[in-house]
Protein backbone atom coordinates (compact mmCIF):
# COMPACT_ATOMS: atom_id res chain seq x y z
CA UNK A 1 0.00 0.00 0.00
CA UNK A 2 1.08 3.58 -0.93
CA UNK A 3 1.70 6.24 2.15
CA UNK A 4 -0.97 8.14 0.47
CA UNK A 5 -3.37 4.91 -0.16
CA UNK A 6 -2.42 3.98 4.29
CA UNK A 7 -3.31 7.40 5.12
CA UNK A 8 -6.57 7.07 3.58
CA UNK A 9 -7.56 4.02 5.02
CA UNK A 10 -6.40 5.23 8.48
CA UNK A 11 -8.43 8.36 8.17
CA UNK A 12 -11.76 6.12 7.04
CA UNK A 13 -11.24 3.64 9.93
CA UNK A 14 -11.01 6.69 12.52
CA UNK A 15 -14.33 7.91 11.41
CA UNK A 16 -15.67 4.26 10.85
CA UNK A 17 -14.28 3.44 14.60
CA UNK A 18 -15.92 7.04 15.63
CA UNK A 19 -19.24 5.98 14.41
CA UNK A 20 -19.59 2.93 16.12
CA UNK A 21 -18.09 3.52 19.79
CA UNK A 22 -19.74 7.64 20.01
CA UNK A 23 -19.47 9.10 23.46
CA UNK A 24 -22.60 8.54 24.46
CA UNK A 25 -21.26 9.63 28.53
CA UNK A 26 -21.71 12.97 29.33
CA UNK A 27 -19.92 15.01 32.51
CA UNK A 28 -22.62 16.14 35.18
CA UNK A 29 -20.57 18.96 36.52
CA UNK A 30 -21.41 21.62 39.73
CA UNK A 31 -19.27 23.81 41.77
CA UNK A 32 -20.43 25.55 44.64
CA UNK A 33 -17.97 27.72 46.28
CA UNK A 34 -18.11 29.08 50.48
CA UNK A 35 -19.36 32.80 50.67
CA UNK A 36 -16.49 33.39 52.99
CA UNK A 37 -12.95 33.17 53.40
CA UNK A 38 -12.12 30.15 56.09
CA UNK A 39 -9.14 31.71 57.93
CA UNK A 40 -6.13 29.33 58.24
CA UNK A 41 -6.73 27.87 61.60
CA UNK A 42 -9.98 26.84 60.71
CA UNK A 43 -9.66 25.41 57.17
CA UNK A 44 -8.30 21.87 58.81
CA UNK A 45 -11.03 21.85 61.31
CA UNK A 46 -13.77 22.61 58.90
CA UNK A 47 -12.28 20.08 56.48
CA UNK A 48 -12.56 17.52 59.03
CA UNK A 49 -16.75 18.36 59.76
CA UNK A 50 -17.09 18.16 56.28
CA UNK A 51 -15.69 14.95 55.95
CA UNK A 52 -18.05 13.69 59.08
CA UNK A 53 -20.89 15.15 57.04
CA UNK A 54 -20.88 13.13 53.82
CA UNK A 55 -19.76 10.22 55.62
CA UNK A 56 -22.88 10.51 57.95
CA UNK A 57 -24.75 11.03 54.13
CA UNK A 58 -23.54 7.78 53.01
CA UNK A 59 -20.46 8.99 50.57
CA UNK A 60 -17.27 7.09 51.24
CA UNK A 61 -14.05 8.88 51.68
CA UNK A 62 -11.56 7.30 49.14
CA UNK A 63 -8.64 9.66 49.36
CA UNK A 64 -7.59 12.85 51.29
CA UNK A 65 -4.28 14.84 50.56
CA UNK A 66 -2.44 17.55 50.52
CA UNK A 67 -1.38 19.40 47.57
CA UNK A 68 1.85 21.47 48.42
CA UNK A 69 3.23 22.29 44.97
CA UNK A 70 2.04 24.54 42.49
CA UNK A 71 -0.54 25.58 45.41
CA UNK A 72 -1.57 24.41 48.64
CA UNK A 73 -4.93 22.66 48.63
CA UNK A 74 -6.04 20.29 51.46
CA UNK A 75 -8.48 17.70 49.10
CA UNK A 76 -10.66 15.22 50.29
CA UNK A 77 -12.72 12.93 47.36
CA UNK A 78 -15.53 10.78 47.75
CA UNK A 79 -17.30 8.43 45.92
CA UNK A 80 -21.06 8.72 45.53
CA UNK A 81 -22.47 5.73 46.44
CA UNK A 82 -24.45 4.74 42.80
CA UNK A 83 -26.33 1.75 41.58
CA UNK A 84 -25.75 -0.80 38.38
CA UNK A 85 -28.85 0.37 37.07
CA UNK A 86 -27.63 4.53 37.90
CA UNK A 87 -25.22 3.25 35.18
CA UNK A 88 -22.55 6.56 35.92
CA UNK A 89 -18.56 6.49 35.46
CA UNK A 90 -16.66 7.87 38.23
CA UNK A 91 -19.08 9.18 40.69
CA UNK A 92 -16.91 11.34 43.14
CA UNK A 93 -17.64 14.95 45.27
CA UNK A 94 -14.32 17.08 46.04
CA UNK A 95 -13.99 19.09 49.13
CA UNK A 96 -11.04 21.44 48.42
CA UNK A 97 -9.61 23.83 50.55
CA UNK A 98 -7.48 26.36 49.08
CA UNK A 99 -4.48 28.45 50.22
CA UNK A 100 -6.51 31.50 49.76
CA UNK A 101 -9.38 29.87 51.96
CA UNK A 102 -11.37 29.07 49.39
CA UNK A 103 -13.71 26.23 49.83
CA UNK A 104 -15.07 24.21 46.84
CA UNK A 105 -17.56 21.25 46.82
CA UNK A 106 -17.19 20.00 43.54
CA UNK A 107 -19.56 17.20 41.81
CA UNK A 108 -18.44 15.08 39.06
CA UNK A 109 -19.75 12.13 37.32
CA UNK A 110 -20.38 10.94 34.05
CA UNK A 111 -23.88 9.21 33.20
CA UNK A 112 -25.15 7.95 29.78
CA UNK A 113 -26.93 11.05 27.91
CA UNK A 114 -30.14 9.15 27.61
CA UNK A 115 -30.67 8.97 31.30
CA UNK A 116 -31.88 10.84 33.71
CA UNK A 117 -29.72 13.62 35.15
CA UNK A 118 -28.18 13.17 38.38
CA UNK A 119 -29.26 14.86 41.18
CA UNK A 120 -27.23 18.20 42.48
CA UNK A 121 -25.67 16.62 46.04
CA UNK A 122 -25.09 20.00 47.63
CA UNK A 123 -28.01 21.53 46.68
CA UNK A 124 -30.13 18.70 48.17
CA UNK A 125 -28.40 19.13 51.09
CA UNK A 126 -27.13 22.97 51.49
CA UNK A 127 -29.67 23.23 54.34
CA UNK A 128 -28.00 21.13 56.27
CA UNK A 129 -24.57 21.71 54.80
CA UNK A 130 -24.69 25.27 55.76
CA UNK A 131 -26.01 24.47 59.39
CA UNK A 132 -22.55 22.18 59.95
CA UNK A 133 -20.05 24.65 58.33
CA UNK A 134 -21.66 27.55 60.62
CA UNK A 135 -20.89 25.31 63.80
CA UNK A 136 -17.14 25.12 62.71
CA UNK A 137 -16.51 28.77 61.30
CA UNK A 138 -19.44 30.60 62.83
CA UNK A 139 -20.67 33.79 61.14
CA UNK A 140 -23.08 33.77 58.14
CA UNK A 141 -21.79 31.07 55.56
CA UNK A 142 -23.35 30.64 51.85
CA UNK A 143 -22.84 28.09 49.21
CA UNK A 144 -22.99 29.52 45.92
CA UNK A 145 -23.11 28.11 42.24
CA UNK A 146 -20.44 29.07 41.03
CA UNK A 147 -20.67 27.79 36.99
CA UNK A 148 -17.22 28.35 35.95
CA UNK A 149 -15.98 26.49 38.85
CA UNK A 150 -13.10 28.97 38.59
CA UNK A 151 -10.92 30.03 41.34
CA UNK A 152 -9.60 27.89 43.12
CA UNK A 153 -8.40 23.90 42.10
CA UNK A 154 -11.06 21.46 40.55
CA UNK A 155 -10.75 18.11 39.99
CA UNK B 1 -19.24 -8.31 3.35
CA UNK B 2 -15.27 -8.55 2.92
CA UNK B 3 -15.01 -4.73 2.54
CA UNK B 4 -17.19 -4.45 5.94
CA UNK B 5 -15.60 -6.90 7.91
CA UNK B 6 -11.93 -5.23 6.44
CA UNK B 7 -13.25 -1.86 7.77
CA UNK B 8 -14.27 -3.91 10.98
CA UNK B 9 -11.03 -5.26 11.51
CA UNK B 10 -8.70 -2.34 10.95
CA UNK B 11 -11.27 0.03 13.16
CA UNK B 12 -10.09 -2.57 15.78
CA UNK B 13 -6.82 -1.76 14.77
CA UNK B 14 -7.29 1.93 14.98
CA UNK B 15 -8.96 1.82 18.28
CA UNK B 16 -6.43 -0.54 19.86
CA UNK B 17 -3.86 2.23 18.81
CA UNK B 18 -5.71 5.06 20.01
CA UNK B 19 -6.00 3.61 23.41
CA UNK B 20 -3.43 5.66 25.75
CA UNK B 21 -1.10 3.34 27.27
CA UNK B 22 0.78 3.87 30.37
CA UNK B 23 4.17 2.54 30.44
CA UNK B 24 6.38 2.81 33.60
CA UNK B 25 8.92 1.17 35.11
CA UNK B 26 9.47 1.15 38.90
CA UNK B 27 12.60 1.06 41.02
CA UNK B 28 12.82 0.97 44.98
CA UNK B 29 15.82 3.46 45.77
CA UNK B 30 17.71 1.44 48.44
CA UNK B 31 19.98 3.44 50.62
CA UNK B 32 22.74 0.82 52.02
CA UNK B 33 23.19 2.84 55.16
CA UNK B 34 20.38 3.84 57.81
CA UNK B 35 19.08 6.64 56.79
CA UNK B 36 15.34 8.85 57.55
CA UNK B 37 13.26 8.18 54.65
CA UNK B 38 12.03 11.66 54.83
CA UNK B 39 16.19 12.83 54.33
CA UNK B 40 16.33 9.99 51.11
CA UNK B 41 13.41 11.98 49.94
CA UNK B 42 14.59 15.45 50.35
CA UNK B 43 18.18 14.13 49.05
CA UNK B 44 16.26 12.44 45.62
CA UNK B 45 14.37 15.97 45.15
CA UNK B 46 17.42 17.98 45.50
CA UNK B 47 19.11 15.81 43.02
CA UNK B 48 16.15 15.92 40.35
CA UNK B 49 16.37 20.00 41.15
CA UNK B 50 19.84 19.77 40.41
CA UNK B 51 19.52 17.83 36.96
CA UNK B 52 17.13 21.01 35.99
CA UNK B 53 14.33 18.76 36.32
CA UNK B 54 11.15 21.04 35.77
CA UNK B 55 8.69 20.05 39.22
CA UNK B 56 5.32 19.25 38.02
CA UNK B 57 3.05 18.56 42.02
CA UNK B 58 4.27 17.88 45.40
CA UNK B 59 1.56 15.87 47.28
CA UNK B 60 1.03 14.63 50.95
CA UNK B 61 -1.61 11.74 51.20
CA UNK B 62 -3.20 11.64 54.34
CA UNK B 63 -5.69 9.14 53.54
CA UNK B 64 -6.32 5.64 53.71
CA UNK B 65 -2.50 5.79 53.62
CA UNK B 66 0.36 8.41 54.78
CA UNK B 67 2.55 8.46 51.14
CA UNK B 68 4.22 11.52 49.74
CA UNK B 69 4.50 11.81 46.26
CA UNK B 70 6.59 14.06 44.16
CA UNK B 71 5.67 14.50 40.42
CA UNK B 72 8.41 15.92 37.53
CA UNK B 73 7.51 16.75 33.92
CA UNK B 74 9.99 15.41 31.61
CA UNK B 75 9.26 16.28 28.05
CA UNK B 76 7.03 15.93 25.56
CA UNK B 77 7.11 14.70 22.12
CA UNK B 78 5.19 14.42 19.58
CA UNK B 79 5.41 12.49 15.94
CA UNK B 80 4.44 14.39 12.41
CA UNK B 81 0.52 14.26 11.96
CA UNK B 82 -0.18 13.78 15.21
CA UNK B 83 -0.08 9.84 15.18
CA UNK B 84 1.58 9.71 18.53
CA UNK B 85 2.49 11.46 21.24
CA UNK B 86 4.23 10.86 24.53
CA UNK B 87 4.36 12.73 27.69
CA UNK B 88 7.10 11.57 29.78
CA UNK B 89 7.07 11.85 34.00
CA UNK B 90 8.78 11.25 36.93
CA UNK B 91 7.01 9.90 39.84
CA UNK B 92 8.86 10.04 43.67
CA UNK B 93 7.31 7.89 45.83
CA UNK B 94 7.74 7.69 49.81
CA UNK B 95 4.97 5.59 51.01
CA UNK B 96 3.76 4.17 54.46
CA UNK B 97 6.27 1.62 54.62
CA UNK B 98 9.30 3.87 54.29
CA UNK B 99 10.49 2.79 51.37
CA UNK B 100 11.00 5.25 48.67
CA UNK B 101 10.50 4.51 44.89
CA UNK B 102 10.90 5.86 41.45
CA UNK B 103 8.67 5.61 38.55
CA UNK B 104 9.48 6.54 35.30
CA UNK B 105 6.12 6.62 33.46
CA UNK B 106 5.81 7.25 29.91
CA UNK B 107 1.95 8.24 28.82
CA UNK B 108 1.40 7.36 25.29
CA UNK B 109 -0.26 5.38 22.36
CA UNK B 110 1.80 2.64 22.34
CA UNK B 111 2.09 0.02 24.75
CA UNK B 112 5.81 -1.13 25.08
CA UNK B 113 8.52 -2.74 27.85
CA UNK B 114 10.17 0.00 29.80
CA UNK B 115 13.54 -1.59 29.87
CA UNK B 116 15.32 -1.03 33.56
CA UNK B 117 18.60 -1.31 32.32
CA UNK B 118 17.90 1.99 29.89
CA UNK B 119 17.80 4.19 33.04
CA UNK B 120 21.00 2.71 34.37
CA UNK B 121 23.18 6.02 33.44
CA UNK B 122 20.76 8.64 34.94
CA UNK B 123 20.63 6.11 38.15
CA UNK B 124 24.00 6.15 38.25
CA UNK B 125 24.03 10.08 38.20
CA UNK B 126 21.35 10.49 40.27
CA UNK B 127 23.27 7.99 43.26
CA UNK B 128 26.64 9.94 42.71
CA UNK B 129 25.07 12.96 43.37
CA UNK B 130 23.54 11.40 46.52
CA UNK B 131 26.82 10.14 47.95
CA UNK B 132 28.24 13.97 47.76
CA UNK B 133 25.30 15.15 49.13
CA UNK B 134 24.52 12.69 51.71
CA UNK B 135 27.58 10.60 52.10
CA UNK B 136 25.38 7.19 51.63
CA UNK B 137 25.63 4.76 48.70
CA UNK B 138 22.38 3.79 47.17
CA UNK B 139 21.31 1.00 44.97
CA UNK B 140 17.85 0.69 42.51
CA UNK B 141 16.24 -1.83 42.29
CA UNK B 142 13.66 -2.78 39.52
CA UNK B 143 10.34 -3.98 40.71
CA UNK B 144 9.14 -5.80 38.33
CA UNK B 145 5.29 -4.68 37.30
CA UNK B 146 2.35 -6.51 38.77
CA UNK B 147 -0.74 -8.35 36.47
CA UNK B 148 -3.03 -5.06 35.31
CA UNK B 149 -5.93 -4.41 37.73
CA UNK B 150 -9.59 -3.20 37.38
CA UNK B 151 -9.65 0.01 36.61
CA UNK B 152 -10.58 2.39 39.58
CA UNK B 153 -11.82 5.96 39.23
CA UNK B 154 -9.41 8.58 39.08
CA UNK B 155 -9.95 10.24 42.39
CA UNK B 156 -7.23 12.89 42.46
CA UNK B 157 -8.09 16.23 41.11
CA UNK B 158 -6.04 17.63 38.55
CA UNK B 159 -5.58 21.04 37.68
Amino acid sequence: MRPCSRLLALAACISTSGGLTGCAYVEYRRTYALSVSVPETERAPLSDALDHFFAQRGLVLKQKYRDLYPRNVLASAFEIPRTRADDRRDPLLFVTTSDNGLVQLIQSEWYFDTKREPEDLVALAKPELLKAITATIGGKPNLIFDPRGAGGRSP
Amino acid sequence: MNCWLAKLGLSGLVLLAACTSINKATFAIEPQEPVASDEMLRGVEECFRTLGVELQRKTDFLYPETRKETTYFLGHRELPLALQSTYRHAVLRLEHSGILYVDWVEITDLRRELKPEFFGPLHAKIAAELKTRLGIDVVFQFIPPTPPQEARPQTRAAD
